[in-house]
């Protein structure tokens, strides 16, 4: 499979949604490293997609951040901090 | 918040996500909220499921953002697929069927959101035209690979079009957008 045919075959749309196996998805990373032409395909399908999400945007109601932030912040209890 | 938002980077976002800054948080939820709600919902329209969903989503986010490696991938990226993850997984552990499926995906397609987002600084209304232009074969796929979660290889058992077929009508409508959205 040459580099062409390699970046139509539909792996690098299933990369960015996250659909590869582990070994598709290690082979697929080294031909990005290898291939400037591999990783500006994964840029442009990201592009694509993320445009595609945004089109779909619904504001979520206004209370729900409010509960989330409550969610995400809730364990503040009296925690030694580390040293690190 | 307005000024982080503005003068941040996403590297710098990320740095500021990974330390678990509140601002930082409250920009990106400002920033990504309704795309992460809107994705959820074209999966589980349910509005009570879905909004608990996006809390799931935002809460992995939080406590998972170690594990995001910006070599991957964009940040959206990331995000984006924990919120579909988590509300394809749900709408399967329903065992939500197929048919019933397609038919709110395809109904979602067509459905005008009136309340834009003023955080999202896109025009997001003239993406959703874009959107509409695509052929109806390579919607279809699109969708059913983006909202319901399936592989290629699963698409093409269950519309019985060859994988072939399915690879090359997804390739094609991703140009298609790409054009589509430039």
């Amino acid at each position: 499979m040459n580099l062409h045919e390699y970046i139509s075959s539909g792996i690098i749309e299933s990369y960015v949604l996250n659909q590869l196996t582990n070994k598709e998805r290690i082979e697929l990373e080294e031909m990005a490293a290898q291939y400037r032409e591999v990783r500006a395909e994964i840029a442009a399908v990201e592009e694509v997609l993320s445009s595609y999400a945004l089109a779909h945007s619904k504001p979520p109601p206004e209370y729900l951040k409010e509960q989330i932030f409550a969610k995400i912040q809730q364990p503040k209890t009296p925690v030694k901090k580390k040293k690190q | 918040m307005q000024s982080l938002n503005k003068v941040c980077s996403e590297k710098e976002l990320v740095t500021l996500l990974k330390s678990r800054n509140a601002e930082a948080y409250n920009v990106l939820y400002d920033n990504y909220s309704a795309a992460l709600y809107g994705i959820i919902s074209r999966v589980v329209p349910a509005e009570e499921i879905a909004q608990d969903l996006l809390q799931e989503a935002f809460v992995k986010i939080w406590k998972n953002i170690d594990t995001y490696d910006s070599t991957r991938g964009r940040l959206f990226t990331w995000m984006l697929n924990i919120a579909r993850n988590s509300a394809i997984d749900y709408s399967r552990s329903k065992q939500f069927k197929m048919e019933h499926k397609i038919q709110e995906i395809e109904n979602s397609v067509y459905e005008i959101n009136r309340h834009t987002s003023t955080s999202i600084n896109i025009d997001t209304i003239g993406l959703r035209e874009q959107v509409e232009k695509l052929k109806e074969d390579h919607k279809i796929l699109i969708n059913m690979i983006y909202f319901g979660g399936y592989t290629q290889e699963e698409t093409a058992r269950k519309l019985k079009i060859p994988l072939g077929t399915v690879k090359t009508r997804v390739r094609a409508a991703i140009i298609q957008l790409r054009q589509l959205i430039k």
